[in-house]
Order: structure tokens, then C-alpha cells, then sequence
């Protein structure tokens, strides 16, 4: 197992440099100047090359990228260009919010669709089978800020169950504003979950060891949670890791319905300005938690089925 | 003043708002008490006697980027830096004169070279420090000197501010220039207090301090800017609320929920089709304020097919402005046939060009395109939810010239790249102002060697480059006007851009918020507010 987490470690370095040289070029291959769009049409040659000096954007491509690798490693992101501020601060808060919105969804959405799809499996083709296959199906294919907006009229503005938008200034009221947001994050990823684990499940109780269980006398309920659960759990993990990943930088729709300030809606504002420092600090820090998720989700997956960790 | 899409509309997007100063009046006439009238004001919506106390919560577009003013030209900065400064003088609420505020009066010399303004004595910093001379002549001449000011091309022929005495400070300029007073109404000339701008350097404008009723307080960088009252201000006993919070809401329905949610207070930027159902809810009041606004679609008119005055012709009477504003507006719009915002310098003399198909398809017979051409459309990113459906109209309603539009979006910065390289054919643009004279417009806009080519229209007509010089060396508004109307009724008829439609502000507040009122030139009097219970 240690051996196994160590060369998983080891390989995340390359990934990084890669990433780093990745959202660097990217974002200077764009046509189009931060200095021209700060300085919009009162721009001189001079005010320009004092910026570019100012933003390390003089010298080489090759220096440049040095010089953001080498920053990069004393922590240090660089200061936005339309903030005027340092990157890293400006992500703190927002990196905080946009985990902790796609934790609380995922949490929310997992919560919900391993009873709904063990009841799905279990009742194949019956009644509560087809509704809740109804139920996903309109879940996965309602637009979510319109599921936002319309929840954002029954919960908030009608029955005042809780706000409507914002984020709050302390963790419990920041849990209290992201009810709602969970709420409409996790009905459009349960269902995705659903369908995996009730195909998943219904492989798994197909299979000989699962009538080899019942016929030793385990209990019904005991084969279900431990031998189909967890059997078919290993693709399920994975479509959770990667929409997990996926809400870090993909929830930006969801953060400007409810008025939360996250990374998603940070990077557009950067990307549109050209802000350099901030698309690259960003992007990065993105990438790089997508690569833990992903690295977390690996090792789940020997947690649960400990023969992958040999293969 | 606003152009799409280096700036957008700042009531979809953050928008980076090129705002001009002015005002056309030079003269003591009016040194009225602007205070009184501002007291009277925030009395007369209710009838009752303002109330202290409360945190007044606004939902916004965008936040600030920087207090630094002479660098700034995004409204979401600038309309909040003016509850934090101020300046010599400052826009009459009406939108149509210039007032004291930190000048209690003034003189301006016979050769109209020589401002001398009296300052106010009870004015302090919110440090506490006094307010002097030596701090206006400071941050005037760092707005027109500082590197980088987007506002020094306001001051042509500023030559220098000179402390008279402590309360007095005289400015000294080239030759007579009748914008002036209006000049020293800009945000980007904030009174501030030089020793502390000197010793502190860039950090003092992450942490403000200025003379206007509200004070720095905390700032979440994108999401929150919390402002304290100032108990020292001099327009006393304004401000009336305790705390006011700036609070980003990008999307426009959420601001509107929050406020019928009691989340906010004030919701600016109530979209059009959300403002039917907040007019039926009896704890709303929806603001409809005259917006210094003026919406047109601007041509490269030096592609050959524009070239062509009857092409140009052709398109102002083959849109529908009426339909538009009914479609996209929902009916808060007035059309338009004149590139001014409607304040001095708008000439009432000049109608849109009515919708006419006939009219249009004979006149492009006659050009020297009768069977069309084809040309693009370039939208913005940011704005494409907007502009999109807009365009898409112009494509529809000119494919009945045989005009062949391809309509490309950009992303911002690409956007403003091609409009000021001139390489656009063309696009959906608008421009505001926070002003009330209407030189700087016109530079911007309309005349050809204004400095941005006639807002890159290319736009060439040596006229009205003579006329607009004259209207800006001359102090009597009346004459002003005249030369104005002579520049309207020529860039109507030449017809460089299609002029499309004027709208107001709409702006959704609590109905126990009293005293609130958008200005004509977009920001809000902050310190006219109070709550009743």
C-alpha cells in the first residue's frame, strides 16, 4: 500500500511541471494585450513597456515561464492586474467556497443516490424503479439555473427557509447560504450516480458469488451492502472523482445564480481582462486539486477493492 | 462615457466605463446651497423627517478595482469611490448644472485663465487631518500629471494649481475652456490627503481615506466592500445609515430574489423583463431615473460599402427602433436619430429615423451597392447574452438590402483589439455619461479628430470639427447649444452609425429605503438614504 501511494506521489510531479508549462503557454498564446486592455485607448508604447516590466512580461517566452516557475516555488502567484492585489489572496476565499460547495454537493448527492439505487435494483422494472428512473432522468436533463432560480422562488423568497444568494461571514452562516446551491448541484449529479451504481449493481447480483452468498444463508440485506455495494461501488467512485473535478472550475453558472464569489467566476473576469497572473495562478490551482481528487480517488479504489493495489 | 465592447453595459457585465466630466455652465450664478435642496430631497419622497441608523445593503454588478482614481474607468469603481471623495465641485442632481461640494465658491478671471476657488474650512479627512489647499492642488495636478491617468486629455491647456491661502487655491490654464468647472468635478480629481498618499504609496489605495460621508471600512476583493459612516462629513447630518455594504450579485434575477427576499436593500440593474413582476410587490419601489445613455451600432466607414452616405442612409430607416425597444426592452427605451445622451448638447430638433423598408430599399438602389454586399458583426463575449439576439435582429432586418451579415463573437480583449485597430466592420456599442457638458461626448463620439476617430467610426467631416472647437472656447450656453444642434443635425443626416435608442436606469430598492435616487450620470447620493421603520 505505502509503496503504491509513493509511486502515485512520485507521479504527480511531472503532471505538474506539465500543467504549469501547459496554462502558461495557453493563456500567452491568446492574442491580445493585458496592458493595451488596462490601458484601453489612451494607450502610449511607454505606459505599455512600463506595465509589461511591472507584470514580467518583458524578455523571452522561455524567461518569462522561468521566472513564473521560480516565483511559483517561494508561493508566491503574483498580483492580479485588474486587482492590484496579490493572487493568492484573492484565491483563498474563493478556493474555500468552491471546495466546500462541491464537498457539500457530492456528500449530498452520494447520500441520496446510494438508497435510491439500491431501491432501484432491487425492484428492477417495478414501480419504484421506473419513478425513480423518472426522477433522475428530469433531474439529469433540467438546466440547473433554471432548477436554481425556481428553488430560489419556493425555498427563499416564499417559504424563507434560507437565502436566496450570498455567502455569509462566518462558517456556519457559510453553510446556512450553500444549502441551497448544494441542493441544485447535487440534483443534477446524483442522478449520473444512480444509473452507474444500479447497473453496476445489477451486474454484480447476476454473478455466481452473489447466489453463493444467499445460498450459504447470508441474509439478503448483508449480501446486498457488502458484496453488491461495495463490487459495484468501483466504477461509481470514479464518475464521482471526476465530477468532483468537474464542479471546481465547471459550477460558475451555479455561482453566479447564487451570487457566490468562487473560482469559476474569478477566472472568466481574468480571462476576459487578460489578467495574466490571475487565469495562470488560477488555472493552476485548479489543476492541481483536480489532480489530488483524482489522485483520492485512486486510492479509494484500493481501499475498496485492495486487488488494484497489486495489479 | 461608455463604449461596447472595450466597456460594456454596466448592467450585464463588469464593465470598464470611460466616464467624462462636464457641465456647461461657468459661472457663480448658481451658489445656491446644494445642501439644502439634498436635505429637502430625502425629506420629500416621505414627507417625514430622515431617520439615523441601519446598514443599507446594495447589490451590484461588479466590484471596485482600485481606489486609485486617476487610473480607473469602470463604473463599479468610480460610483463607489464618489461616496468615498470628493471634489471641488460636483453635478447638480438634475444632471444639468455643476454645484459646490468641497469649493464653497468661486471666481473665474475676465480672459477665463484664472479659476480661483474658496474652499470649504470645515471640511477633515476621515484620519482626522484637515482638509487644505496643499491637498487640492496635490491631487488635481496628479490627476492631468500622474503616468498612466486616464483623465489628463480632460485638462488640454491646465498649466497648474497655486495655493492662494489655506482655504484658497486658484487654477491656471492656457486659454478659456468652458468645461472646466465640470473638469473639476471629475472622480479622477478626488481631493486627497497628500501626506498620507506620499507616505503610504500604493497601499493607501487599498485602504482609502478621503473627505465623502462614508469611510473605508473591509474589503473581500470580488465579493464584499463594507463602508462606515463618517461622523465628521460637512454635509452633516447626512450620511443617515450607519454601514453600507457593496455586494457583488453578478447574475441580474438573484439580485432581484434577494431583494424581494430581504437580502438587499437596493438591487441596481433590474433587468427590463424582471421589472413588471417587482412593480406588482407592494415592499419594492422600482426606480425608473433619466440614464445619460445613448445606444447606436457603429460602422467602419472606411470599408467601402460604408463609405457610401446612402448605404449608411439606408440602414438607420431599415431597423425598427421602436420594435426593438419593445423586444429586447420591454419598452423602457426611447429611440433615437442622434448620438447624444439626452442633456445639453442633445438637440430636440433631431427625430430617430423612422422605421421605412421602401424608403431604405430606394435609397440603397440609388448607392453604388443596389445589390448589397457583405460584411460582419463582431459581439463580445461578455455582453454576447445581450448583444447576441440584438445582432442577429440587424442581420435579418438588412438581408432585406441584400446586405450579407456574418456575425462573429470575440472574446473581450480581441473585441477591443479590433475596434481600435479598426479592423471591426461592425458593432453594437453604447456610451453614458456622468457629466453635464457635452465637449467631451462629442470629442469621443461624434467629432472626426476628437482623438479616438470619431469612436472608430473613421468618421471624417471637417465641419464639425470646426464647430465643436468653437462650442468649447465659448462660456455662453445658449450660443453652445446652437453650434451643438448644427453638429447634430450633419452627423444625423451623414449617418455614420445607426442610432438606435436611449434607456433609463431601472433600479429596485426596499420600500423603507427612503432618499434614494440614481443621478442622470449613474451613481447614487448614498448619504441621502435613510430607512423608515
Amino acid at each position: 500500500m505505502i509503496t503504491y501511494l509513493l509511486r502515485r506521489t512520485v507521479g504527480l510531479i511531472p503532471v505538474f511541471f506539465g500543467l504549469s508549462l501547459t496554462i502558461f503557454l495557453l493563456i500567452h498564446l491568446i492574442p491580445g494585450d493585458p496592458a493595451q486592455v488596462m490601458l484601453g485607448f489612451r494607450a502610449t508604447p511607454e505606459a505599455i513597456a512600463r506595465l509589461h516590466k511591472a507584470w514580467h512580461l518583458d524578455g523571452p517566452l522561455w524567461s518569462q515561464y522561468l521566472g513564473f516557475l521560480q516565483r511559483l516555488f517561494t508561493g508566491d502567484l503574483g498580483d492580479s492586474v485588474q486587482y492590484q492585489a496579490p493572487v493568492r489572496d484573492l484565491l483563498e476565499t474563493r478556493v474555500q467556497e468552491t471546495l466546500l460547495l462541491a464537498f457539500l454537493s457530492m456528500v449530498l448527492s452520494v447520500a441520496l443516490a446510494i438508497p435510491l439505487a439500491t431501491i432501484s435494483a432491487t425492484k428492477k422494472d417495478r414501480w419504484p424503479d421506473q419513478l425513480i428512473r423518472i426522477v433522475t432522468l428530469l433531474g439529469f436533463t433540467m438546466p440547473s439555473f433554471w432548477l436554481a432560480l425556481l428553488l430560489m422562488l419556493l425555498l427563499g423568497s416564499n417559504l424563507h427557509l434560507v437565502p436566496v444568494a450570498g455567502y455569509g461571514d462566518t462558517l456556519g452562516d457559510h453553510l446556512y447560504h450553500l444549502i441551497l446551491p448544494s441542493i441544485v448541484v447535487a440534483l443534477s449529479v446524483f442522478p449520473l450516480i444512480v444509473r452507474t451504481l444500479r447497473a453496476g449493481m445489477l451486474e454484480v447480483m447476476s454473478m455466481e458469488f452473489v447466489k453463493t452468498a444467499r445460498a450459504k444463508g447470508l441474509k439478503r440485506r448483508t449480501v446486498l451492502y457488502r458484496h453488491v455495494v461495495r463490487n459495484a461501488l468501483i466504477p461509481t467512485i470514479a464518475i464521482v472523482g471526476v465530477n468532483m473535478g468537474f464542479l471546481l472550475g465547471g459550477a460558475v453558472v451555479i455561482e453566479a445564480v447564487f451570487g457566490l464569489p468562487g473560482v469559476g467566476y474569478l477566472l472568466i473576469t481574468g480571462i476576459n481582462q487578460r489578467d495574466y497572473p490571475l487565469v495562470q495562478g488560477g488555472a493552476l490551482v485548479l489543476a492541481m486539486i483536480f489532480v489530488l481528487v483524482n489522485f483520492l480517488t485512486d486510492v479509494t479504489y484500493t481501499m475498496v477493492d485492495p486487488r488494484i493495489r497489486h495489479r | 462615457m461608455q463604449r461596447a465592447p472595450l466597456i460594456h453595459d454596466p448592467r450585464f457585465t463588469r464593465s470598464q466605463f470611460l466616464r467624462l466630466t462636464a457641465a456647461g455652465m461657468a459661472g457663480a450664478g448658481l451658489l445656491g446651497s446644494g445642501l439644502a435642496a439634498e436635505q429637502a430631497f430625502a425629506q420629500s419622497h416621505s414627507g417625514a423627517t430622515p431617520k439615523r441608523g441601519g446598514v443599507l445593503r446594495m447589490g451590484v454588478t461588479g466590484d471596485v478595482y482600485n481606489f486609485d482614481a486617476p487610473l480607473i474607468t469602470d463604473n463599479d469603481s468610480i460610483w463607489t469611490m464618489l461616496l468615498i471623495y470628493d471634489q471641488l465641485t460636483r453635478p447638480t442632481a438634475d444632471g444639468l448644472n455643476i454645484e459646490p461640494s468641497l469649493a464653497k465658491s468661486w471666481e473665474i478671471s475676465q480672459d477665463g485663465k484664472t479659476y480661483t476657488f474658496h474652499l470649504r474650512t470645515d471640511v477633515t479627512f476621515h484620519d482626522g487631518s484637515p482638509m487644505t489647499a496643499e491637498d487640492v492642488k496635490f491631487s488635481i495636478e496628479r490627476c492631468v500629471n500622474l503616468k498612466g491617468s486616464q483623465w489628463s486629455f480632460l485638462f488640454p491647456g491646465f498649466k497648474g494649481m497655486e495655493v492662494v491661502d489655506t482655504h484658497t487655491v486658484r487654477a491656471h490654464l492656457s486659454g478659456p475652456r468652458a468645461p472646466f468647472l465640470s473638469d473639476v468635478a471629475l472622480f479622477g480629481t478626488s481631493v486627497l490627503p497628500k501626506k498620507l498618499v506620499l507616505s503610504q504609496g500604493e497601499k493607501f489605495f487599498q485602504h482609502p481615506v478621503g473627505t465623502g460621508p462614508f469611510m473605508f471600512k473591509s474589503w473581500a476583493k470580488g465579493s464584499k466592500l463594507t463602508l462606515s459612516r463618517n461622523p465628521h462629513h460637512f454635509r452633516a447630518p447626512m450620511p443617515y445609515v450607519d454601514e453600507f455594504q457593496n455586494i457583488v450579485v453578478i447574475d441580474d434575477n438573484t439580485r432581484a430574489l434577494q431583494l424581494q427576499n430581504g437580502e438587499l436593500d437596493i438591487a441596481l440593474f433590474v433587468p427590463p423583463a424582471a421589472a413588471g413582476t417587482l412593480r406588482g410587490n407592494s415592499n419594492i419601489v422600482l426606480h425608473q431615473d433619466n440614464f445619460l445613455d445613448s445606444h447606436f451600432i457603429m460602422m467602419q466607414n472606411q470599408r467601402p460599402y460604408f463609405q457610401d452616405k446612402l448605404v449608411r442612409q439606408a440602414m438607420n430607416y431599415a431597423i425598427d427602433k421602436e420594435a426593438m425597444i419593445k423586444h429586447f426592452l420591454f419598452g423602457y427605451g426611447n429611440a433615437s436619430g442622434q448620438a447624444m445622451p439626452k442633456m445639453f448638447g442633445y438637440s430636440d430638433s433631431v427625430p430617430p429615423y423612422p422605421y421605412d423598408l421602401a424608403k431604405a430599399k430606394a435609397l440603397m438602389a440609388k448607392s453604388k451597392f443596389p445589390n448589397g454586399f457583405s460584411t460582419t458583426f463582431d459581439i463580445a463575449a461578455s455582453t454576447v447574452a445581450q448583444s447576441k439576439p440584438q445582432a442577429e435582429y440587424v442581420q435579418q432586418q438588412l438581408k432585406q438590402l441584400g446586405i450579407t451579415i456574418a456575425i462573429q463573437q470575440f472574446d473581450d480583449a480581441t473585441a477591443t483589439a479590433r475596434t481600435q485597430s479598426g479592423k471591426y466592420d461592425m458593432q453594437l456599442s453604447y456610451m453614458t455619461s456622468d457629466i453635464v457638458d457635452p465637449d467631451e461626448l462629442m470629442s469621443f463620439a461624434i467629432v472626426p479628430h476628437g482623438g479616438t476617430d470619431a469612436i472608430w467610426t473613421y468618421y471624417l467631416n471637417p465641419t464639425i470639427d470646426k464647430l465643436a472647437a468653437q462650442a468649447a472656447a465659448i462660456t455662453d450656453r445658449a450660443q453652445r447649444q446652437k453650434l451643438y444642434d448644427q453638429i447634430n443635425v450633419m452627423h444625423h443626416d451623414d449617418a455614420p452609425m445607426i442610432f438606435l435608442f436611449r434607456t433609463p436606469s431601472l433600479t429596485a430598492t426596499s420600500s423603507k429605503v427612503q432618499g434614494f435616487q440614481v443621478l442622470p450620470t449613474g451613481n447614487y447620493r448614498l448619504e441621502q438614504c435613510w430607512f423608515s421603520s
